[in-house]
């Protein structure tokens, strides 16, 4: 037992200076995602907020201040956290499992699928309410990555035909919401989920927290669980199989968490693109191709990077919200190109 | 590792790849699978393996059936190297040969020194241990093979497959990987395509269309009426003056006529 043991405890040292790094990066950007707004607050009076509110400070605020702190602005932040994680770690299982580069929720339709899951259950009336929007957005996804898995096997099964194959499923879900937006939606509601469609947190209250939250952390946690099946995948499934990894029980945990976390975020937020592409690639670049330092990192780059986003999306334009989606894609277009020019040279 | 495997089959699109074959390998041995292209040695190294799904037949592992054993199970005792598997993953010599300890690691036992350790053997006794740091990307072929076998190494098997392992060599690095083979204490299977080669193995086994034709002693099963009616060429047995082992050299039948 003591081999088991002694090695365990040297490696820990490492785990828990990042860990305590990672973990204060993560509270500094939330801090940063509360601090900046439309409103301007001082870093004083936010945290005199929350340590109001987390363990009952009695420091006196204007209650207005409290009330966009505690009520929006930190929901907000939290949620955004949660869906960069969700979004990155989605990316990097799938980018592991598929054995693409280029595979992420968006590209490969599931991101397209949860939205017209979730617009079917907001207009037809289906279920009702946060828990019902994303179930809806949940089957959609389910739906629209089996049907891309399936067009891609049937086309040969290789990685450029999974690729066009999602580039197919997100036309056809895509073409589905707007279908079923002109059918059913009224004028006021086409306008309202089309802007949630293009990505947009400022709906977000604290209930929307306790789902984005627990999801997140329900796939880190399946994530880092599998981080070395996920490695033994590098050199194709069937290595992984003689590599004693149990190929489609690990294919059908992990994908099931990826779809769990896109839908919950895309019914929350809408569809937010090229955050799963380009942080995965951006963190490999950083701490290499290995899982077990890839997950957190990705989890952590994610959550950092889509507050910043937020911020950005809040402060871009005085007095109006660019669509977060509209802010990935401006960074995040340019990082796929970036991907696009390594991967040509690498061949 | 005792193998023994009964009426193994495989079929795909209603074409049996691999049909009725029985085999047992000895501890110890290092068995060669011999037969043209398409023959079926790369599926039944496979079936062998438990890697195919829908299988018929059935595999012993020193007696207990490979059935009822997990992936994890299975690959404690066999390690399995494929022909030229690629990753465009950014990994290291040793990363690559670290991958090899999955079977013995989970979530709650990591990675630990004994690992390392073992590791370190694996990749110096297959010739890689100087180059642990260099990126896979910048490996050549016979090093890629290398350190497959060392990652197959590092799953301490005692049971070692190997698919067409001096495919795509030069010749000295296909001397030399099989050198490393014969020199592992380990029960080596292995398909060949090289004839000559196949005669260092103990046993040798002959596939056609998915048959196990011939099986026994190299000398004994590679004769010319073998080798003529199976891989179509006409064959004359020298004896190389060095070390007076015989070598085939090949004639096409057509020649003959």
């Amino acid at each position: 037992m003591s081999r088991l043991f002694a090695p365990a405890a040297s490696a820990l040292r490492p785990v828990v200076l990042w860990g305590l790094a990672g973990a204060s990066l993560l509270v500094l950007s939330i801090v940063f995602g509360i601090t900046v707004g439309e409103t301007p607050l001082p870093l004083s009076r936010v945290l005199a907020v929350l340590a109001n509110n987390l363990w009952n400070a009695g420091h006196a605020v204007d209650p207005i201040d409290a009330g966009i702190i505690w009520s929006y602005r930190v929901p907000r932040t939290l949620v955004a956290a949660a869906c960069g994680a969700g979004l990155a770690l989605s990316g990097v299982v799938l980018q592991a499992i598929v054995r693409n580069p280029l595979a992420d929720p968006y590209l490969l339709g599931v991101s397209a699928g949860a939205g017209t899951g979730a617009v079917a259950v907001t207009i037809l009336g289906l279920g009702s309410g946060l828990v019902g929007m994303s179930a809806g957005a949940f089957a959609g996804a389910s739906l629209s990555f089996l049907l891309v898995v399936l067009l891609a096997r049937a086309a040969g099964g290789g990685s450029p035909q999974l690729v066009l194959a999602g580039i197919a499923g997100s036309q056809l879900f895509n073409a589905l919401t707007s279908f079923l937006i002109t059918k059913s939606a009224n004028a006021e509601q086409a306008r309202g989920i089309t802007y949630w469609l293009l990505g947009n947190l400022s709906g977000i209250r604290w209930p929307d927290v306790s789902l984005a939250i627990p999801a997140a952390l329900a796939g880190l946690v399946a994530c880092l669980w599998f981080a070395r099946a996920l490695d033994a995948f590098s050199f194709g499934a069937s290595s992984a199989a003689s590599l004693g990894i149990a190929v489609r029980r690990v294919q059908v945990i992990l994908i099931g968490a990826t779809t769990l976390m896109t839908a919950t975020m895309v019914s929350l937020v809408g569809s937010i693109g090229f955050v799963g592409l380009v942080i995965p690639h951006a963190m490999r670049f950083m701490v290499g191709p290995r899982h077990y330092r890839l997950v957190p990192a990705a989890a952590l780059a994610g959550a950092v990077f889509l507050i910043a986003a937020d911020v950005t999306s809040r402060v871009l334009i005085p007095s109006q919200v660019v669509p977060i989606g509209v802010v990935t894609a401006l960074v995040g277009a340019p990082g796929f190109a970036l991907i696009l020019i390594r991967n040509r040279r690498r061949a | 590792m005792k193998l023994s495997a009964s009426d193994l089959g495989w079929c795909a699109g209603g074409r049996a790849i691999v049909d009725g074959v029985s085999l047992d390998i000895v501890p110890g041995e290092t068995f060669g699978l011999v037969g043209p292209n398409g023959s079926g040695k790369s599926t039944l190294l496979r079936l062998l393996a438990g890697l195919m799904p829908r299988a018929r037949g059935r595999v012993l592992l020193d007696d207990v059936p490979m059935e009822g054993m997990s992936r994890r199970d299975i690959a404690r005792r066999v390690a399995f190297v494929e022909q030229m598997a690629d990753t465009s993953e950014a990994l290291t010599v040793r990363d690559a040969v670290e991958l090899g300890r999955t079977p013995w690691l989970s979530a709650l036992s990591p990675f630990g020194y004994e690992d390392r350790r073992i590791v370190t053997e694996a990749m110096d006794a297959a010739g890689m241990g100087h180059m642990e740091d260099h990126a896979w990307a910048t490996l050549s072929g016979g090093e890629r093979q290398r350190v497959h076998i060392a990652r197959a190494l590092a799953q301490r098997p005692r049971l070692l497959m190997l698919d067409e392992p001096t495919n795509h060599l030069d010749i000295h690095h296909q001397l030399s990987l099989l050198r490393l083979v014969s020199k592992l204490r380990v029960t080596v299977i292995m398909a060949l395509h090289d004839l000559n080669q196949a005669m260092n193995c103990d046993r040798l086994g002959v596939m056609e269309q998915g048959r196990l034709v011939a099986c026994g002693a190299p000398g004994d099963v590679l004769s010319p009426e073998l080798v003529a009616s199976i891989f179509r060429v006409h064959v004359t047995a020298l004896t190389d003056p060095a070390d007076n082992s015989t070598v085939f050299r090949f004639h096409s039948l057509e020649d003959r006529r």
